[in-house]
């Protein structure tokens, strides 16, 4: 019997599936996607393909899903009605955050208002100090009351964060406990599992975030899962993970906030399944969409990661104007630069172009829907890259007239210059935005974009790729077949991976090598064991790494770690270390002490690899 | 502003290169940040990164850092360049300076400059101010009646010279401050972010076929003045006045100031203000400068780029020798107390022009925790914290809680506090009703209770504002709540670690 594989990408208006069979064929399917439920079209986009190819549901084999639900539900506020439970004396943790403002000469400028306003911030007795050790011992008494209050308020979700539980679960999981006993109706989620890494805001926010969107995500998977059974399947389910790889619905009910990516991170799954198959060692994907861009690197076939991002900044993408989410992440940069970006004179009389958005409603001038204000898709019509005959397969007629008369009015007029070298010069602008966001995030890495090759992806992303290659200085420029649903695609080219976490704080030369190991070891059972249960047996990876620093420093660096038996290598590990900072800081230093903060763990099962 | 056809730019080309240079100032300002020492910079970023030609006129800056630093930076670096033998400067050869009066007010920000060599020219400088951790003497401290109490005094001078330290000198460091190996560290950070930045800025050279950035550096400043002069332009002639009232410290202090707008400049008189302090809360002139240029630019014209250009049309005065105006050897160590008040009191002054536009007083001083001592282990530490109070009502909406205002410091997470000093944080949460009343309120300051990990004597040197002078609202019956502090005695006993 043929099995099929099926990726299915749920975006903001396309719902986008890809199936590959045993016998190596690929199909492509596309369909709207459904509001409020998107599950509706996830099962309607699979139902008319089964039907179209003549396949039933006991052929899948596996189905991988990404979707933008978590993401959506944290912009748009629609999640639990969450409750935090902080350490004693901290009640606004989550309200101070950096007592700063993200734009410096904006006086009018509001930090994004916590997800727990202040009358659902409960605080406990209890207290550990910096190094793990217990100050003052749980009130377990006190715990107990607060969540009477806590249920007696109409909760449905909790978040506990406390004070340097990055060191010492203890206190929280004994708040759990508690919660188990007098309240287990209500969705828990601590921090020192859903993110346990030092600073009190972000992993309160971190785990706010998660168990906000916890009883949506349980619902909304529960669901489907059963519809598909209902259906005749009998195949793994598994989600994506926004640091690229898979798990199972079990793990993605318990930590949503590991799918927050899900679906972008599909084009950069993709970039690197090429680049192994393309033997590229090197590979930027570039993804161009309606009002956005976003670039991510990929080296050696990985893509990188980071566990620094934040969900829904504010207009102009500013750092520091969203919601800090820490938790392992591909790294993609995104600005406001995609299609429908306005472009305009600013007052010292240069052309700027985005971030504003025409979005899709009204669009841009050339939709005739109403747009009067020049945006990228406009110029890229004037210049001719855009047939007006045949967008979107030529469901759609663009006016080249009129984005001709807008670019004029708006850009050409002011600047002195004729409508198609205004056209141009929005082009090179956006381009060059593009470019500079690409390489500053390259080199904030620490490498050389020179070195890459462009992988085109989204709706934008081939007009632009070639001329963004020629800015960066890059002479390879890769269009796949079927960029339209290269996330779907790259779904199924990503591996079922589990992965962990320790904090073990100490100073290299004087670190228990025997106490990491153990930790380390029981990382990697424990990650094997889940495989096991999702199926998998043979052909398992394992990735360690740790994060370090110089004594005194409050930023770490993560480096990969050796297999085999670390305390033997303590040499290897500290020239691993150096290299890595010298690659991102130009120098390393020889007589500072270095430090180990949390040890990682990740298990991975095979990928699959197609031509 | 319309085209003007005998520019060496387009404007596609200019806003290009403009990009690249902030880009590569913004990787100067991260790469500081994450190789720091000290969480003064990699938590709370209280730091400047900038780009100078060949006269010190600052072409473009990061956008990362605070008015304190960045403004200040701005017009100190000339400093550097009359002090020292620009003619003799070679490549590898940085400079570096702490001198209060002159650049940033107080010893405890150092300055690095590195000149940037383009095929053997000099062509500019790259520059960073960035608060040390310890400076010696008495510190961070409001304590000092002198600047030969508050510390080590770096003249202008060269840190390298063709590549190679001055050993002279970081000994010279070493021995005289609480932390060397934090205040060393930092110090190199600051000259590897500059390579750094340089190695990106000749790149940017040789793509645009460029022999350095005299001709895009003056396109800069140009366009940028004249739309500074524009913005100004639309503000009604006349001079407006406002007075505010510091606790200061042996009495209270008085500042008051004139702002006169003619034409298309903006001119501030700060005649009246009180006289100097004998404790060490005197503010320079270039400190006082670099935050009525901010307020100025945040309230009249913030789409605008700082550097020179945007400076140039406003101008500000001060009687030598008063609390805004100090001089040699008027001790200057904690300047921010006052220096935080005085754009208050400028925008107070443009309240009655731009009244949709000015928020209200709030905390503005930011408090300062600085400790000193000795830890459990017997080594000696210096560690500063800040932390925001209320930020004032504004037109329309509340104020910001906790949140820092003129300054753009950041405060410090308690745990990385906790992790790298002997502080204790009791209890961090904003105050109930502290905003003030009134159909827009204040921003809510904070209540903060700490303690000092050590069985040995510390020292914490008080630097709050605002315990006699509440902040006023608008009108200006609404008012916040002053600052309180009191003392309390706890004993902390050295604890065994439980996890190693």
């Amino acid at each position: 019997m043929t099995t099929i594989r099926a990726g299915v990408d749920i975006g903001g208006t396309f719902t986008d599936l890809v199936f590959i069979t045993s016998d190596g064929e690929r199909f492509f399917g596309k369909t709207l996607t459904t509001y409020p439920d998107p599950s509706e079209g996830f099962i309607k986009g699979l139902d008319e393909n089964m039907k179209k190819h003549g396949w039933s549901y006991d052929q899948l084999e596996s189905i991988i899903h990404g979707t933008t639900l978590v993401v959506n539900a944290l912009i748009e506020r629609n999640g639990a009605k969450t409750a935090l439970i902080t350490t004693e004396g901290f009640r606004d943790q989550l309200e101070i955050a950096s007592e700063s403002r993200y734009d410096l000469y904006d006086l009018m400028v509001d930090n994004p208002a916590p997800l727990v306003p202040r009358h659902l911030r409960f605080t406990v007795p209890e207290r550990l100090t910096s190094d793990g050790s217990v100050y003052k011992p749980v009130d377990e008494a006190k715990v107990e009351e607060v969540f009477q209050e806590i249920v007696a308020s109409g909760v449905e979700a909790v978040a506990v964060c406390l004070l340097h539980s990055y060191r010492n679960a203890a206190h929280e999981q004994q708040v759990r406990e508690v919660a188990k006993r007098v309240a287990p109706e209500l969705h828990l989620s601590i921090s020192s599992e859903v993110s346990p890494e030092i600073r009190e805001y972000q992993r309160s926010s971190t785990t706010v975030a998660n168990v906000f969107v916890k009883p949506l995500v349980e619902r909304y998977l529960t669901q489907l899962e059963q519809t598909l059974i209902e259906r005749g399947f009998r195949g793994t389910f598994l989600m994506m993970l926004s640091g690229g790889g898979t798990c199972t619905v079990e793990t993605a009910i318990q930590f949503p906030i590991r799918i927050l990516e899900s679906g972008p991170v599909g084009g950069t799954i993709a970039g690197a399944h090429y680049s192994k198959q393309a033997d590229e060692d090197h590979v930027l994907v570039f993804d161009m969409g309606g009002t956005t861009a976003k670039a991510s690197l990929v080296d050696q076939g990985v893509p990188l990661t980071t566990t620094e991002f934040e969900v829904g900044r504010a207009d102009r993408f500013l750092k520091g104007s969203g919601m800090p989410v820490k938790v392992p992440v591909v790294e993609m940069i995104e600005i406001g630069a995609g299609g429908g970006s306005i472009a305009g004179v600013n007052r010292l009389g240069l052309l700027k172009v985005g971030p504003k958005s025409a979005s899709s409603v009204p669009g841009p001038a050339s939709y005739g829907q109403g747009g009067t204000e020049p945006t990228v898709t406009d110029a890229d019509l004037v210049l001719g890259y855009l047939n007006p005959d045949y967008f979107l397969g030529g469901d759609m007629r663009l006016d080249v007239e009129k984005a001709k008369e807008v670019i004029h009015e708006k850009v050409a007029k002011p600047l002195g210059l004729d409508p198609v070298e205004a056209a141009w010069g929005i082009h090179q602008v956006v381009n060059e935005n593009m470019a500079s966001a690409a390489r500053i995030h390259a080199v904030e890495k620490g490498k050389d974009v020179r070195n890459y090759s462009l992988y085109a992806s989204g709706g934008a992303g081939p007009v632009h790729v070639g001329n963004v290659a020629n800015i960066l200085g890059v002479n390879t420029i890769v269009l796949p077949v079927g960029a339209g649903v290269n996330s779907a695609f790259g779904f199924l080219t990503s591996s079922l991976a589990f992965d962990f976490v320790r904090s073990f704080y100490g100073r290299l030369h004087e670190l228990n090598w025997a106490h990491v190991m153990t930790l380390v070891t029981e990382m990697e059972e424990e990650g094997k064991q889940l495989l096991a249960r999702a199926g998998v047996v043979e052909g398992i990876t394992v990735i360690r790494k740790v994060d370090m620093k110089y004594r005194g420093q409050t930023h770490e660096i993560t480096v990969s770690l050796p297999l085999g038996n670390i305390g033997d290598q303590e040499e290897e590990i500290v020239n691993r270390f150096k290299d890595a900072y010298r690659e991102l800081y130009a120098e390393a230093n020889e007589e500072m002490e270095i430090e180990t903060l949390n040890w990682r763990v990740i298990v991975q099962a095979q990928s699959r690899c197609y031509n | 502003m319309q085209n003007n056809p005998q520019h060496a730019f387009d404007p596609i080309q200019l806003e290009v290169i403009w990009n690249r240079l902030v880009t590569l100032l913004e990787e100067q300002a991260k790469t500081l940040i994450r190789t720091s020492f000290t969480s003064i910079l990699s938590d709370a970023n209280d730091l400047s990164a900038g780009l100078f030609n060949k006269r010190g006129d600052m072409i473009a800056q990061a956008n990362t850092g605070t008015p304190g630093h960045i403004n200040s930076m701005a017009t100190g670096v000339r400093h550097f360049l009359k002090n020292v033998d620009t003619e003799t400067l070679k490549q590898g050869d940085v400079l570096i300076g702490n001198n209060p009066y002159e650049i940033s007010g107080h010893l405890l920000d150092v300055t690095i400059v590195t000149p940037i060599f383009f095929d053997e020219n000099l062509i500019g400088y790259f520059a960073s101010t960035c608060h040390v951790s310890d400076v010696g003497g008495r510190g961070f401290s409001p304590e000092g009646e002198s600047i030969y109490e508050e510390g080590l005094h770096i003249p202008y001078m060269k840190f390298y010279s063709q590549g190679k330290v001055n050993e002279t000198l970081l000994t010279l460091i070493r021995t005289n401050v609480r932390a060397p190996y934090q205040v060393v560290g930092d110090l190199r950070a600051q000259v590897v972010a500059q390579e750094v930045a340089i190695a990106r800025l000749i790149e940017t050279l040789e793509e645009f076929d460029l022999p350095d950035v005299e001709e895009v550096g003056a396109e800069i400043i140009r366009l940028s003045e004249e739309a500074m002069r524009n913005a100004i332009r639309e503000l009604p002639d006349g001079t407006y006045e406002n007075e505010l009232w510091s606790d200061g410290s042996e009495k209270p202090i008085r500042l008051k100031c004139a702002l006169t707008v003619k034409g298309d400049r903006v001119y501030v008189d700060f005649a009246g203000t009180s006289e100097g302090s004998k404790k060490a809360i005197n503010v320079c002139l270039n400190y006082t400068l670099a935050y009525v240029n901010y307020v100025l630019k945040a309230t009249v014209a913030p789409d605008i780029p700082s550097n020179e250009g945007s400076f140039r049309p406003v101008s500000i005065s001060a009687p030598e020798g008063c609390v805004l105006n100090a001089v040699h050897p008027m001790p200057t160590a904690s300047r921010h107390i006052i220096g935080h008040l005085a754009p208050i009191c400028v925008l107070g002054a443009l309240h009655e022009i731009l009244p949709d536009r000015v928020p209200a007083e709030g905390a503005a001083a930011i408090f300062a925790l600085q400790v000193h001592g000795v830890d459990f282990e017997g080594e000696p530490f210096s560690n500063v914290v800040f932390n925001a109070g209320g930020a004032g009502a504004r037109p329309g909406k509340d104020g910001l809680n906790a949140t820092t205002f003129p300054s753009g410091v950041k405060g410090t997470p308690v745990e990385i506090i906790e992790s790298t000093s002997s502080v204790f944080i009791h209890e961090k949460k904003l105050r109930e009703g502290s905003g003030g009343d009134g159909e827009f309120r204040g921003g809510l300051g904070q209540t903060i209770t700490f303690g000092v990990r050590s069985d040995q004597a510390y020292h914490v040197p008080l630097m709050f504002e605002r315990t006699q002078f509440a902040p006023k609202g608008f009108p200006e019956v609404q008012m916040g709540r002053k600052l309180e502090c009191s003392l309390m005695s706890k004993k902390y006993k050295k604890r065994k670690s439980s996890t190693r």
